[in-house]
């Protein structure tokens, strides 16, 4: 039977890069959410964070961190009056750009920044309030 | 997309991007499914007994 070699997986992997980032703007957001006691969050995973894959060990372990992380803090927004309908888990795998607007027209720019100006609003009133 | 659907009453909790993505997905639940139905004895002779 071969050696088994496994590297540590860290916060200094890029893979985990996304999953913390997650989790800090979620961190971010959460004191805006809970005052006003509702709020929807939309964690952009992988298909990789659904269906494991070959030579994809790190990444999927990754992914499948920031469903666990985004379903397990579904239930926790219970708490706090937060029903089930607050987060999607965004599940991407090979899909046309179209889904964010067509940027020709100015919607893609339109709706980004609209989500800028939300989270901009959310991240200065939670200002370390968490 | 993502404003259209967090407008939604009723938004999904999982969201398959890409049609190759809805496919794997329903890929995946059937493949466990198959495991549930060829092996409920054994899984199901697992189950804890608290009394």
């Amino acid at each position: 039977m071969g050696e088994i070699t496994v590297s540590v997986v860290g916060s200094k992997n890029p893979n985990w890069f996304d999953t913390h980032g997650v989790m800090n703007v979620t961190r971010a957001v959460l004191p805006v959410m809970r005052r006003q006691r509702s709020g929807h969050l939309f964690t952009i995973a992988s298909m990789g964070g659904y269906l494991g894959g070959s030579r994809g060990t790190a990444y999927a372990a990754s992914k499948f961190a920031v469903a666990g992380f985004t379903e397990s803090l579904a239930l926790e927004l219970e708490e706090f009056g937060i029903t089930d309908n607050c987060r999607t888990r965004i599940l991407p795998h090979r899909f046309s750009r179209q889904v964010l607007g067509d940027s020709r027209t100015g919607d893609a720019h339109r709706g980004l920044s609209r989500v800028k100006c939300a989270f901009r609003a959310a991240t200065e009133t939670a200002n370390h309030a968490q | 997309m993502l404003v259209e659907i967090a407008a939604e009453r009723k938004p999904p909790l999982h969201l398959p991007v890409g049609a190759d993505a809805v496919q794997l997905v329903e890929q995946h639940h059937n493949s466990v499914l198959n495991d549930i139905k060829a092996w409920r004895a054994k899984s199901s002779n697992t189950a804890f007994n608290a009394g």
